[in-house]
């Protein structure tokens, strides 16, 4: 069963597994303990108990990301995420990082195109300091917005645009993938970052509307994580988020359909030594049919000497400096990135026709049991990695509860790598990795810069 | 799962704190209400902080005398293991820059009845993840491993350490990558920052000078007899430290050691060399650029000498880089981003050296800022030298510093280096708690970080590095009459002089 978290309005009380171990907070399944209930004005809570260390962690994920945008308005949510720091009238600018610091505490957030997070961790004493300053950011940024606020904002992020982008060898090409993968009024029809243009447009009433369409409680779901006492958490989160009033749920922008790309091509100058191509596919959205087997079918091309990029195209040919191919998976949609570096001397033309008869191979013969047994095994450690931190497991609950709408996700996801088969990769690279449907980006060095390589 | 924060940008990437020290929530402390601006009744007063106690690793020592650090954590089915020899690039002999690293290189590439595809598959299917590299000052192997797969993987591990091929057909693939990889790292503006800073600062001679990874021109020189001579001269048991953590016992994981590594031969021959004296008649010039024409923004590096660990100002120069530029409230932060704009993050950080490592003051600024934030950086190196630190600052240090260890411990990686911390300078096991008595003592004391920060962080000691558009900067610094560097020291991405 998959719902649509947005919409989500009948949120019973789930207690997740408990396991009888009390050292353990999650089984060897997986599974992490967790209990999820709602308040009345729809902010979903998800408590999860590890009294292992003294730390305490809180993590919100707003349904709020740069898809939500409005046409010239590229990059504002990622914006708006760093003016939530900027101050209310209780919490005056600066407070709210001295106060968390101040104790031993630290915080950030990040915004990607479904949703926006917001997280803090610290010694277990600040648990309630953060849910009082997470609700008073979500009641009051809005009101207390300004001109001052927005115009000292914009300029760190732009810095961020640059050092991201411009300052970053292939950092253009990167924000290249999104208007040319998506046509003009599609959600993801612009990267994260946005563009320096659209942030200079963005306006005090703007960053308002934004508030007061997107910060909505019935809009977020708040991990609380780590070392504290669930009946004294329960009543804080009455206590500071139970007054917030909710409103309607957001529109969404309506989603065009994609459109064929055939075969195409966009070339882009950069200040690099070594040209790098990147074939573009469109893959199914993030955990639906077709996702894991095609996580799978990364590992099997580009994790690994052995596997068949790289085998081929680095080991044996030595054509390519890097390759790797990975899937991006996002709500509405996501895609899939093959992307090398020739050795000089060697054009993207032959580089590309090397990668596209190791994929027609690859397409063309079931891949052997054995190596998607390793392919399963790194996921699985790839899985305690995340689990080994409570930022890790908090962001985990939220991610489940978003996608899948329910926090113990984990589950299912272990669970539909288990189901991916040799046919099933073979199935869907077939069905996604066509050559009648990409899009290429290249990358070539400029033609005077760099400077020369030294001799000496 | 897979990874896929790459779609997802961060408000800030502050310098990570240094995850050395470790402290008790002894005595509660709260930034609460001490700056007129918090004048709020409605904030909540945190509770007294919670107590944490310093883990100990344990110590054991294996029959050729290889030292096993190790502390058992259940929380996770993994093992975390490095294994640590006290050889780095400072060994690599004039003209083979680059020669530790390729020789650590070289070790996965095959051993006895395994070629580099095997080894990886092998690893792959075991749940490991397996790496050689070199650095500085040591070498080493990393493996992380599911616990039910430990045996399987340190087999293969101490085969690749005790025997590996080091053929003549990996080394022709190995080697040209190798380059290709300088060549593709050339153009990254930070890149060659942090490659170059270290000779700028340390001078030509010093062991520290020369980039890990090599040059261009001291890679292509390299032979694959190099490699044998370094790996034969320096893959030696003597000085060997195991450092691990994870689900299994000291006694047990002593014992499968013991199988796997028991009969590394040690090297008589070789003596390890003593870490390095910082120079002591710095001689870099004050200000030195690598220009980049069109450059958006300046990469800014400020670097002053640091202080060895084991140094007695260490603990209270820790606390004083947190106030001045480790922390998103730091000076720095508040000052260059928060304040002017100039950047998205501006810090500070101490690299923790055996012997004295580089005291770094950092930020990517808006080209046209560049003299503007220069001065910015020298108004708070000269403020936080006249030694005055508010108690709000010495309370978020101490907090911040404790919390950052417990934070460390939430990994087996993060564990690991806290444990490595200590072994790899020589420290007794315990000295995670007798730091935290000194944050302890400290804490009763401010006045300490204070006077730490006069002694040691100095404006007139510092050097500027810039990788920028030359032009732009020349241009920024003439317009501002007070800031007098002296002449501007050009030099390529290599880091030599070229005017």
């Amino acid at each position: 069963m998959r719902v649509d978290s947005y919409r989500t309005s009948l949120w019973v009380l789930v207690i997740g597994l408990m396991v009888t171990t009390t050292s353990c907070v999650f089984n060897e399944k997986q599974q992490i303990t967790f209990e999820a209930y709602e308040l009345e004005n729809g902010l979903k809570v998800i408590l999860h108990e590890d009294h292992r260390l003294p730390l305490v962690t809180t993590n919100i994920w707003y349904y709020v990301g740069a898809k939500d945008e409005e046409e010239g308005l590229s990059g504002f949510a990622h914006l708006f995420e760093h003016l939530m720091f900027r101050g209310t009238k209780d919490v005056p600018h600066g407070t709210f990082d001295r106060l968390i610091e101040g104790s031993g505490g630290s915080n950030n957030a990040t915004t990607s195109p479904d949703r926006t997070n917001y997280f803090e961790i610290g010694p277990s004493n600040l648990l309630e300091s953060f849910l009082f300053l997470e609700a008073d950011r979500m009641a009051n940024v809005g009101a207390d917005m300004n001109q001052e606020k927005l115009d000292a904002e914009r300029e760190v992020v732009r810095n961020e645009r640059r050092q991201r982008s411009e300052m970053t060898p292939y950092g253009d090409a990167f924000t290249k993938i999104w208007p040319n993968m998506y046509p003009k009024g599609h959600p993801y029809h612009h990267p994260v970052i946005g563009s320096h243009e659209d942030l200079e447009r963005a306006t005090v009433d703007d960053v308002k509307a934004f508030f007061n369409k997107f910060y909505l409680p019935n809009n977020a779901c708040l991990v609380v994580a780590g070392d504290f006492d669930p009946g004294q958490a329960k009543g804080w989160i009455q206590k500071y988020f139970g007054h917030l009033k909710p409103g309607p749920l957001p529109n969404r922008i309506p989603i065009p359909e994609l459109q064929t790309l055939g075969d195409k091509i966009v070339t882009l100058e950069d200040k690099v030594n070594l040209a790098q191509t990147q074939i573009i596919y469109h893959s199914p959205k993030f955990y639906t049919e077709g996702d894991a087997d095609l996580d799978i079918a990364s590992f099997l091309l580009s994790n690994g000497k052995s596997s068949h990029l790289y085998k081929s195209l680095v080991y044996e040919k030595k054509i390519a400096q890097s390759v790797s191919a990975t899937q991006w998976s996002s709500y509405l949609g996501s895609i899939y990135v093959i992307q090398a570096r020739a050795v000089p001397g060697v054009s993207l033309e032959t580089l590309e026709a090397e990668i596209d008869k190791v994929v027609q191979d690859f397409k063309s013969k079931i891949p052997d049991q054995e190596s998607i047994e390793r392919a399963r095994n790194q996921i699985e450690v790839m899985f305690w990695h995340e689990l080994e931190s409570l930022s890790g497991r908090a962001d985990l609950l939220n991610r489940y509860q978003f996608h899948l709408g329910n926090p113990n996700g984990i589950v299912e996801d272990r669970e539909r790598y288990m189901q991916v088969t040799p046919m099933s990769v073979k199935e869907y690279v077939n069905k996604y990795l066509t050559q009648d449907n990409r899009l290429i980006i290249r990358v070539l060095p400029k033609a005077k810069t760099p400077p020369p390589i030294p001799s000496s | 799962m897979k990874k896929y924060s790459i779609l997802a940008i961060y408000r800030t990437t502050t310098f990570a704190l240094l995850a050395s020290a470790i402290g008790i929530f002894a005595n509660p402390h709260s930034a609460l209400g001490e700056s007129p601006a918090d004048s709020t009744s409605k904030l909540p007063t945190p509770g007294p902080q919670p107590a944490i106690k310093a883990p100990v690793p344990d110590v054991v020592k294996l029959s050729n005398g290889i030292e096993l650090w190790h502390l058992e954590l259940s929380h996770v089915p993994l093992i975390s293991l490095n294994i640590s020899l006290p050889s780095g690039s400072m060994d690599d002999p004039k003209g083979k820059s680059g020669l530790a690293a390729l020789t650590a290189a070289m070790l996965d590439e095959g051993t006895e009845g395994y070629d580099a595809l095997k080894i990886s598959d092998t690893f792959d299917l075991l749940g490991a993840t397996f790496s050689v590299s070199a650095d500085k000052e040591t070498s080493g192997a990393n493996l992380q491993v599911l616990t039910r797969n430990l045996n399987k993987a340190l087999k293969l591990m101490s085969s690749i350490i005790l025997k590996p091929s080091l053929k003549e057909d990996d080394w022709a693939r190995l080697k040209p990558l190798w380059i290709n990889s300088l060549k593709n790292s050339q153009v990254n503006p930070n890149l060659i920052a942090r490659q170059i800073n270290y000779r700028i600062v340390y001078g030509d001679d010093h062991p520290y000078a020369h980039p890990t990874s090599g040059y261009i021109s001291t890679v292509n020189s390299l032979t694959l007899d190099d490699v044998r001579g370094f790996y034969s001269t320096h893959w030696a048991s003597n000085g060997v430290k195991i450092i691990s953590s994870g689900a299994i016992s000291t006694s047990e994981l002593q014992t499968k050691l013991e199988a796997n590594f028991g009969k590394w031969r040690s090297n008589p021959q070789l003596k390890r060399a003593d870490a390095p004296a910082y120079p002591s008649n710095t001689q870099a010039p004050k200000i030195v650029v690598h220009n980049i024409p069109g450059s958006v923004q300046t990469v800014v590096r400020i670097s002053a000498p640091g202080i060895a660990r084991k140094h007695e100002d260490y603990e209270g120069l820790n606390l004083a880089n947190v106030i001045f530029g480790g922390s998103f409230t730091s000076r720095l932060q508040q000052n260059l981003r928060v304040k002017h704009g100039y950047t998205y993050g501006a810090g500070s950080n101490f690299t923790r050296m055996r012997g004295v490592g580089v005291f770094l003051s950092a930020a990517q600024v808006e080209t046209k800022y560049t003299a503007k934030s220069i001065i910015e950086f020298r108004r708070e190196f000269q403020t936080i030298a006249n030694g005055k630190v508010t108690e709000a600052e010495s309370g978020k240090a101490i907090a911040s510093i404790r919390s950052s260890m417990m934070k460390s411990l939430q990994s087996l990686g993060g564990t690991s280096s806290l444990i490595a911390s200590l072994a790899e300078a020589d420290l007794p096991p315990t000295h995670l708690q007798a730091e935290l008595d000194k944050y302890s003592q400290i804490e009763k004391d401010t006045s300490i970080i204070g006077k730490a920060a006069s002694a040691w962080i100095n404006w007139d000691k510092a050097s500027i590095f810039l990788v920028g558009d030359l032009e732009a900067i020349k241009k920024t610094i003439a317009a501002e009459d007070d800031l007098k560097l002296g002449e501007i020291v050009e030099v390529d991405n290599e880091g030599n002089v070229i005017n």
